[in-house]
């Protein structure tokens, strides 16, 4: 069954600074959607806000999942809705070893309560795909790990919990060309008609992998342009200056 | 001028009909220290050694020594002792809280009977003999302590409560000397290495453990050895008082963990002793789990408001404290405030002063020390020592008078409109009352040390009529004192006392009476009581208020002024307010009992009184306004002493703030709710004239002893300081031989305003060159109304050493939050595995079924519904 994550008109701020100003998007499952845009647009701001971090403040403008309004949830009751964030820069949790945080997961968003033994068995597998050291699970949640280690457990994290809606903040940076390439196929693994994803980049790289289905351009904390993956690679050849996306910022601007 | 004194207790016993709460008990003496050998069957040299640590209790001064002694009755030393006599009490019987946490966090079966005191047979037999067996092959000795008297005496001889923790090391020691029963003794031979670790709950089965176990262990030369302490499980005593020692021999090259999850049970409590010896590089690490600690409850002065009850004090409030730099008494604010549950409570009595407080809060003391080579003589020494471990005779210190800035008080306007709405059988009216008032009187603004005087006069003998507008204070016709009444009347108020009688002089004044009432002069001869505005005048107004309250009401005695009252809490008002302008004070004492007697030729019926005596150099520049008084308070005699108990004289560390009394009295309370409070920059407070410290455990702290080259300490604790709880762990190091080193780190959890505190005493001696020490304290605060800090005291007596500390706070992230929640998690769940993930690296060190209890434990305790 589709099931579809819409913003209406998303307005928010953080510490009085107004930082999206009115976001519409609507995203179903199966199709992968890119949203790009330089520093300071707001595309980690909208990433967090989907997700329902407390320090932002929405104004104006609602998130839905299909019909379920989720604008004032909490971040777990929206983990378990099925939405999904990889974050840019995971938290490291001291102490807490990667396992028992990854089954605990597991089995809260998927209302289980599966063994220590098969859920062994299950990421041993998942960390293969993702020629993952298997050594990492002896490890603590993201402590010293390395970018691309963060990164591919992000990742590894989307893989057990095959949420509806993943939001990818900036997956690509700080990876190298082997890294970038596991970690891509690693999404291409996941995603499959009942996951709709949202790949905030820089860089078309990723993108190549990916071949989004939707290109949003992003500037000012409004999305200024949408087209196909073509756009991408305009942005990519041409800077998110070039003459075309310059007079539409113009415009818009005129309207502020 | 000096003024520096001790209450010299003796001069009262003329008047001191004290019907004292606590008696010493018949419960512990010789021959029940003789019984309990003897039920024991021990060998004579233990007898001996029992009847020697009991001489070294009996020598402290006075007998009358609270918390040990009224908590033991015979019936529960015996019962530790004589077989068969097992406790009644099933598991039912436990209190609920306890009962319920236990079986929610899944206490074996085994466990809930032998904490219920229930008899019961150990299941596993066979487990607890396969090990058992392995170890017997290898030559280790895991026994009953009791057992151990009898099966190895040489090594029991040579070990027990000998070099480590000797019979006469302190009051506990010595009555755990005394009385001691049960426990564990551990022997481990030369080069074994134990590979399991050894609990006691393997034991279980043998004895229960009690009030006074004693564990012992040696391990010898190269072995190695884990023991863990008992079970963490809710310790359910009868008796508040676990005076427990554990001793522990480390051999050359031996190493020995010692483990323990204790003290999460809220309503008991340890005051145990536990010490290691390490001989040449020998190893001791401790492990701690705490969970629980202790406070109490008093006034304290507060500026400008006068002394407040402790649990009605708030934050930010100015108190009193002692600076120990400048050895003078200063203000500083509260910055917290904690309840600390219904706690064990005894009344310690010094100088003249009395509080209320648990076992484990300490007091400042002075202490002597010995004449050191390097010292010309002996001297006294500030130490803070907690209750428990002061005895009457020794010193602790008391504010003599408080840097009080006071400020003459504003009085307040009196309302009054003549016309009062009045109503009778025809209706309501108007009536003008303007006759009921002395036009006449001029009213002050503020007051001055004649009306303070005259108030004194009040509080003694007058008494305010409202129904009929007249004050009446009574003064023999004879004394001379009624005429400077009449002119301090007259200069006050501009108003002429014009109607005398017999005792009394009256002034008729609705407008005076009103005020005086209204400023907290008014009631009964039973329910006077000193306004707490009194506290803040200047020390010349409150001095004034004190001679006319004498000058009414007191009589010069031959060494003090006295006063008497049937109004107990009136006369600890006058003491209170006495200690703040320098008095010496006495106790307050019982002076008559109920009775018929004749008063003026009529009978009557005579009620309980009391009495208190000042004295001290103040009183012979005391304002009191009577001749006939003041000629005999020129023959009082003020006695100053400056020699301790010891024979020794401590005028040096007195100043006209700071002095230090004998304590006359220990003697224990039972229950009451206790609190504790915070200070901002010090760790002391003023309460009821004495200088205490904020609670603390101090003193439960392990101590290791690195007497041989190369010896090592480990101490890994951890704290958690939840609502209402002040956490106050530590531990204790000594470094008395070269390259010894010693690495201390103590984690701290707070939450719900709990404060958790690491206190370490760190201490290389002159020979102990090349040593090292590192101590790292981590704490992480769950809300921002929790505390944490960190007290190290080192103490080095060479320069040869590498000593670092450091102390890290962190607080739960936001950050660390949504992630965890961003997968599922519930803002608790969340909190729950960071904490857990903080105290991973003592859980790691601790056996699988330590660590999960204590995670349980950890959980528990963040639950808000628990406590």
């Amino acid at each position: 069954m589709t099931k579809t994550l819409r913003i209406e008109d998303l307005h928010v701020s953080v510490a009085g600074k107004q930082i999206l100003k009115g976001v519409t998007l609507e995203i179903t499952t199966g199709t992968v959607h890119a949203l790009m845009g330089p520093n300071g647009s707001g595309k980690s701001t909208l990433a967090h806000v989907l997700m329902g971090h407390p320090k932002y403040t929405v104004e104006k403008g609602r998130i839905f999942l299909d019909d379920k309004d989720i604008t004032h949830l909490p971040p777990n009751e929206r983990a378990k809705l099925g939405l999904f964030l990889s974050f840019q820069y995971p938290a490291e949790i001291t102490g807490v070893k990667i396992t028992s945080f990854l089954r605990t997961a597991y089995n809260t968003l998927h209302n289980t309560n599966m063994s220590v033994v098969e859920f062994h068995k299950l990421l041993k597998q998942t960390m293969t795909e993702l020629a993952m050291n298997p050594d990492m699970i002896k490890r603590c949640l993201n402590e010293g790990f390395s970018g691309g280690e963060k990164k591919r457990t992000e990742i590894l994290q989307l893989l057990l919990f095959k949420p509806a809606f993943a939001i990818l903040d900036e997956t690509d940076s700080g990876l190298d060309v082997d890294a970038l390439r596991i970690v891509a196929e690693g999404i291409n693994k996941a995603r499959g008609k009942d996951m709709g994803i949202l790949v905030i980049t820089h860089y078309n790289r990723i993108l190549d992998y990916l071949a989004p289905d939707k290109v949003h351009i992003m500037r000012d904390g409004k999305i200024l342009k949408t087209g196909g993956p073509n756009l991408a690679k305009q942005i990519e050849s041409q800077g998110y200056e070039f003459s075309e996306f310059a007079s539409l910022t113009q415009e818009n601007s005129g309207e502020l | 001028m000096d003024q520096d004194f001790v209450i010299d207790r003796s001069r009262y016993d003329d008047a001191n009909t004290d019907t004292s709460v606590f008696k010493a008990p018949a419960g512990l003496t010789k021959e029940t220290v003789m019984e309990i050998s003897k039920q024991k069957k021990e060998p004579d040299w233990m007898l001996q050694k029992r009847l020697a640590a009991f001489e070294h209790f009996e020598k402290t001064p006075l007998p009358t020594w609270g918390p040990s002694l009224s908590k033991l009755d015979l019936n529960k030393i015996t019962y530790f002792v004589r077989p068969g006599a097992k406790e009644s009490k099933r598991w039912e019987d436990v209190p609920e809280a306890i009962r319920k946490t236990a079986e929610r966090i899944g206490i074996p079966e085994a466990e809930k009977r032998a904490l219920s005191g229930v008899g019961y047979q150990y299941d596993s037999d066979v487990v607890y003999h396969n090990i058992k067996k392995e170890w017997e092959e290898q030559g280790v000795i895991f026994e009953n302590m009791d057992v151990a008297v009898h099966k190895y005496p040489e090594l029991v001889r040579k070990y027990f409560m000998t070099s480590c923790v000797p019979i006469n090391d302190h009051k506990f020691v010595m009555l755990h000397g005394a009385v001691w029963s049960g426990g564990t003794f551990i022997y481990v031979p030369p080069g074994v290495k134990v590979t399991i670790p050894l609990q006691a709950y393997f034991r279980m089965n043998a004895q229960n453990g009690g009030q006074f176990e004693h564990t012992l262990i040696i391990a010898d030369k190269g072995s190695e050895v884990h023991y863990i302490e008992g079970c963490s499980a809710p310790r359910f005593e009868a008796s508040a008082l676990h005076a427990g020692c554990v001793e522990i021999h480390v051999l050359e090259d031996a190493k020995v963990r010692y483990s323990s999850v204790e003290n999460w049970s809220k309503n008991t409590y340890n005051l145990n002793t536990k010490r290691a010896v390490v001989d040449k590089n020998g190893v001791i690490e401790w492990i701690n789990g705490n969970l629980g600690c202790l406070t109490e409850g008093a006034q304290v002065f507060t500026n400008p408001k006068g002394p407040i009850s402790i649990k009605n004090i708030d934050v930010g409030s100015k108190i009193y404290v002692w600076d120990h730099t400048t050895n003078r008494i200063v203000k500083s604010m509260v910055k917290g405030k904690v309840f600390s549950g219904k706690k064990p409570t005894y009344r310690l009595e010094a100088g003249g002063r009395e509080i209320e407080a648990t076992a484990n809060h300490p007091f400042l003391t002075l202490t002597h020390q010995k004449r050191q080579p390097h010292h010309k003589k002996a001297f006294f020494q500030h130490e803070w020592k907690s209750l428990s471990y002061l005895k009457e005779g020794d010193l602790v210190a008391i504010a003599k008078q408080l840097p009080i800035e006071g400020q003459p008080f504003k009085l307040p306007p009196i309302e009054h409109t003549h016309n009062v709405n009045s109503r009778n059988q025809y209706g309501t009216f108007t009536m003008n009352t303007k006759h009921l008032f002395n036009e006449n009187i001029t009213l002050l603004k503020e007051t001055t040390e004649d009306f303070m005087w005259l108030m004194g006069l009040l509080l003694g003998d007058g008494h305010i009529d409202t129904k009929h507008n007249k004050i009446n204070i009574a003064i023999p016709e004879q004394e001379s004192l009624q005429e400077t009444v009449i002119d301090v009347v007259y200069k006050l108020f501009n108003y002429s006392i014009t109607y005398k009688k017999d005792r009394y002089v009256i002034i008729n004044s609705k407008l005076l009476a009103m005020l005086f009432s209204q400023i907290g002069f008014g009631g009964t001869a039973n329910t006077k009581r000193i306004p707490n505005w009194v506290f803040t005048l200047p020390k010349t107004h409150i001095q004034a208020l004190i001679a006319g309250y004498f000058d009414s009401d007191g009589h010069a005695h031959k060494n003090a002024l006295a006063f008497t009252s049937i109004n107990k809490p009136l006369l600890n008002d006058l003491r209170l307010l006495a200690t703040t302008v320098g008095f010496g004070v006495s106790q307050i004492f019982s002076h008559g009992k109920k009775r018929k007697t004749t008063i003026l030729g009529v009978d009557c019926n005579a009620q309980d009184s009391w009495r208190i005596h000042l004295n001290g150099p103040l009183v012979h520049s005391f304002p009191s306004r009577s001749h006939e008084k003041q000629e005999k308070i020129k023959l009082i005699k003020t006695k100053r002493n400056y020699i301790s108990a010891d024979g020794l004289n401590f005028k040096s560390k007195t100043n006209e703030y700071i002095g230090f009394a004998t304590i006359t009295k220990i003697a224990p309370l039972g229950e009451q709710p206790t609190y504790d409070i915070e200070v901002e920059n010090y760790h002391n407070f003023i309460s009821n004239g004495l200088i205490v410290h904020n609670s603390g455990c101090t003193m439960l702290y392990p101590c290791s002893i690195l007497r041989g080259e190369g010896a090592h300490a480990d101490s890994l604790g951890i704290a958690f300081a939840g609502p209402g709880q002040h956490q106050d762990t530590g531990s204790k190091v000594i470094h008395a031989a070269p390259y010894t080193t010693s690495a201390i780190r103590a984690k701290s959890i707070s939450k719900g305003g709990g404060i958790s505190s690491y206190r370490g005493y760190l201490r290389t001696t002159r020979g102990a060159q090349e040593t090292k020490s590192t101590v790292v304290c981590d704490a992480l605060l769950i809300d921002d109304t929790s505390t944490s800090n960190t007290y190290p005291f080192m103490k080095i007596e060479n320069n040869d050493v590498d000593i670092s500390h450091e102390a890290t706070v962190g607080k739960i992230g936001d950050e660390e939050i949504f992630y965890l929640m961003s997968r599922g998690l519930t803002e608790d769940q969340a909190l729950k595995m960071i904490v857990a993930g903080f105290i991973e690296p003592v859980v790691k060190q601790l056996p699988l079924e330590y660590a999960v209890e204590l995670n349980k434990l950890i959980e528990l305790e963040m639950e808000d519904n628990v406590g």
